[in-house]
């Protein structure tokens, strides 16, 4: 193998792909990328791949082929060195023992490779039928769900995002939880998604993966599509493939609180600085912050056996009873930090039921928190 | 103590009285874990292979330890040492610091409650103890080493740079071999060498951290007796008699050790909320004990616990994580992440069947009552114990992380 290929467009396909690979596996040839070429002369390309095992991405990339071929490497240590070479062309020169000589201006790098049969195969997929949805609104999907999916191993089917089309408004939603809190939101995305006959369960890594692409500056459409066990997204030469989570979405919607006694609503930014304030003397992880609402008044609290107690008042518009609801400081930071709304209202119908958040200028998200017991 | 786990076996078993006994596994993978003073004679010391303990003293008596009784006698002793003062600070199950300071008027001075306290040791377990008494911690230790077999060394406010200056510089605190060859290469062989030395020498031979070498060997040890430090991990790994690589083995080991540290932090009323799976790969990859490669994988739990079924599930998780392609010679499970049960706040969960979490708990309080009264083999779960060449369970303690 032996191309030459623009120092940006490499270090581009190579930034793609560094959080796939698995720097702590059993599998060493996992931290690897796979660079394999496609056609000869100056229209040729490269590609560039890297999974493990569960998400798989690929990249193809212009450059220049003298000699077609394929060659696995370190992608962290390749990277490095792409990294801090001058804005130049790159030359990459295989040798029969599976170095990669590197030349860049008048740097040289031979680099340790492996041969490309050792490389396992990437996951592969390809659906009956893909859509075309806005980057965008994507993004906002994945960022209002996936905080409060499950970081849990024991389980596994709350380590990830669930997507399903609403069969009433036709909208797509995406929902997560891990079992203390849930968030989701509805979009209409336009059209139907392409094989999701029921819903799936899309593992937290392949959607953070998603997101990044979706946040690339040059990301407008992306092209999505699903089957029961895998799902692809791909925009303009990227290809990302996962292996969906095998299992069953608990059923969410009894949790989400149909009634509620008590609201108020509140600019989401006085709310979230006094909880910030509050929840710096909440006590060890659990993290208790109290609520006590009164008419027209708001009183945040907490205490911690060994530093003290903290409070802050609100002025709030409520006449309802005085009750006393405790949560997680660090649940209600989160959801109100994706909700990038001007406003919340929180509602919820006594002190040991799910309590409900949505923007006041977005009825279709929505997070729910469970309370605590203090 | 002295020699405690080989003196507590010469004490119950009068046969093996003034003979050399070594405590520890016998197999090709075992380990010294004390050897008596007779054993010592020919070399033996604990942490040493079992293999070169029989080559040194063939005739020998390897005894398998029972730590649990081992645990029971520390129990007695560390009584005897709250008789004198609250302030003890225990190091192992037969070490413990005691600041005695403001004692005077009820004991005498220190020599004379070491004295008394060393009759009450003796007079409630028949087992030597050896006492080091001096101003600062680390001198009372080396003291009572010096001091051993069955002694007391008392050090003097101003006798301590006396005593000190002789020792070798691999007697302080924190002087291991690699330390203890930089300090030989810049000419320091003695602790006297180091307290005499100008402070810039010693942070040239061992960088920032040497400063606080220097103060220990002029006597200048500032930490307190901390009477008690609060848990921040459980944990129990064992050692294969056989390299293993079956998944149902490995299970039922996750099993066993996930059951009793669970079993552990319930008895101590904590829960944890991470989950450590450890793993040595069988394979050698360099020479020497740690030339297996070690693997690690941990995860956090959404809800603390100390229910041993939750555990293995974690250890499971952990084990689907770590993707095993070779066999395994050691598996250990631990718990950090610790919280004291039950908290002053309890999260409130969304799926879990009502009262699920209180069932679980009643069942795990009735199987520790049983296990109380019968043993800890009384009832088990229903999966084969593996055999395991060794066993060690460990508590570390410290400060929490927030």
């Amino acid at each position: 193998m032996k191309l030459s290929i623009a120092k940006s467009e490499f270090q581009r396909g190579l930034t793609r792909i560094q959080s796939i690979v698995e720097k702590r596996n059993t599998m060493p040839i996992l931290a690897n990328v796979l660079l394999s070429t496609s056609g000869e002369g100056k229209k040729a390309t490269l590609e560039l791949a890297a999974t493990d095992l569960e998400v798989g991405i690929r990249g193809i990339y212009e450059a220049e082929v003298h000699e077609t071929g394929a060659i696995t490497a370190s992608a962290k240590k390749l990277y490095e060195i792409v990294r801090e070479l001058p804005e130049e062309t790159i030359h990459i020169d295989v040798t029969e023992n599976s170095y990669l000589m590197i030349r860049c201006a008048r740097a040289e790098f031979n680099l340790a490779g492996n041969s490309a049969e050792e490389y396992p195969d990437l996951p592969s997929f390809s659906p009956e039928k893909t859509v075309r949805v806005q980057a965008i609104v994507l993004g906002q999907m994945i960022e209002r769900s996936i905080y409060a999916a499950s970081v849990d191993e024991t389980r596994y089917n709350l380590n990830g995002v669930y997507l399903e089309v609403m069969k009433e408004s036709g909208k797509l939603r995406m929902v997560a939880t891990d079992g203390h809190r849930l968030g989701y939101v509805d979009r209409a995305l336009g059209l139907e998604v392409a094989g999701l006959s029921s819903g799936v369960i899309i593992p937290r890594k392949g959607l953070a993966e998603l997101k990044k692409l979706v946040d690339e500056d040059d990301a407008d459409e992306i092209e999505i599509g699903f089957d029961e066990s895998s799902g692809l997204a791909r925009k303009g030469d990227v290809t990302l493939v996962m292996r969906l989570i095998e299992g069953e979405f608990p059923n969410y919607s009894q949790v989400i609180p149909k009634e509620a006694e008590h609201r108020f609503v509140l600019p989401t930014e006085i709310l979230a600085q006094a909880l910030r304030r509050v929840g710096l003397f909440s006590a060890e992880r659990s993290g208790a912050v109290r609520l006590d609402l009164t008419e027209n008044k708001l009183k945040l609290s907490s205490n911690n056996p060994d530093l003290g107690e903290a409070r802050e008042e609100i002025d709030v518009d409520y006449a309802g009873d005085e009750i006393s609801i405790a949560f997680n400081v660090r649940y209600l930071m989160d959801c109100l930090a994706v909700m990038s709304a001007k406003e919340v209202q929180l509602s919820f119908q006594d002190a040991l039921s799910p309590a409900q958040i949505v923007p006041a200028d977005d009825p279709d998200t929505l997070a729910v928190v469970m309370p605590m017991r203090v | 103590m002295d020699a405690f786990y080989a003196s507590i076996e010469q004490r119950d078993r009068p046969a093996l009285r003034g003979r050399p006994v070594m405590v520890g596994g016998d197999g090709h993978r075992g380990v010294v874990a004390a050897a008596s003073y007779e054993a010592r004679r020919f070399g033996v010391h604990s942490a040493m292979p079992s293999v070169e303990a029989r080559r040194l003293c063939p005739d020998g008596i390897f005894v398998r330890g029972d730590m649990k009784r081992y645990a029971r006698e520390s129990r007695a002793i560390f009584e005897v040492f709250r008789r004198f003062t609250p302030k003890v600070q225990g190091l192992s199950l037969d070490e413990a610091f005691l600041d005695v300071s403001g004692t005077e008027r009820l004991f005498g001075p220190a020599a004379e409650l070491g004295h008394r306290l060393r009759a009450e040791v003796r007079e409630t377990t028949q087992l030597a103890v050896s006492v080091g008494i001096a101003p600062v911690k680390m001198v009372a230790k080396i003291a009572s080493d010096v001091a051993k077999p069955d002694g007391l060394i008392e050090v003097l406010d101003d006798r301590v740079r006396e005593f000190l200056d002789p020792l070798p510089v691999s007697r302080l605190w924190g002087v291991g071999p690699v330390a203890q060859a930089r300090l030989a290469a810049a000419g320091f062989e003695t602790v006297g060498d180091v307290a005499r030395s100008d402070d810039g020498l010693i942070e040239a031979a061992l960088g920032e951290w040497g400063l606080g070498v220097a103060h220990l060997a002029r006597g200048e040890d500032v930490s307190d007796v901390e009477p008690y430090r609060e848990p921040v991990s459980y944990s129990e790994e064992n050692t294969f008699s056989q390299d293993v690589s079956d998944r149902r083995t490995l299970e039922s080991t996750v099993i066993a050790h996930a059951e009793s540290v669970a079993r552990r932090l319930r008895n101590d009323e904590l829960r944890a909320r991470t989950v450590v799976l450890k793993l040595k790969l069988a394979r050698r990859r360099a020479p020497g004990p740690r030339g297996y490669p070690l693997l690690t994988r941990r995860t956090t739990l959404d809800t603390p616990t100390d229910d041993g079924d939750v555990i293995s599930r974690a250890g499971f998780a952990l084990l689907d994580r770590a993707a095993l392609s070779e066999p395994i010679r050691l598996l250990g499970v631990g718990v950090t992440g610790i919280l004291r049960a039950p908290h002053s706040a309890q999260q409130l969960s969304m799926f879990d069947r009502p009262g699920g979490v209180e069932r679980r708990s009643k069942l795990n309080r009735a199987l520790d009552e049983l296990r109380d009264r019968f043993g800890s083999s009384a009832i088990l779960r229903g999966n084969l114990e593996p055999e395991r060449a060794g066993l060690s369970l460990q508590i570390k303690r410290g400060e929490r992380e927030e």
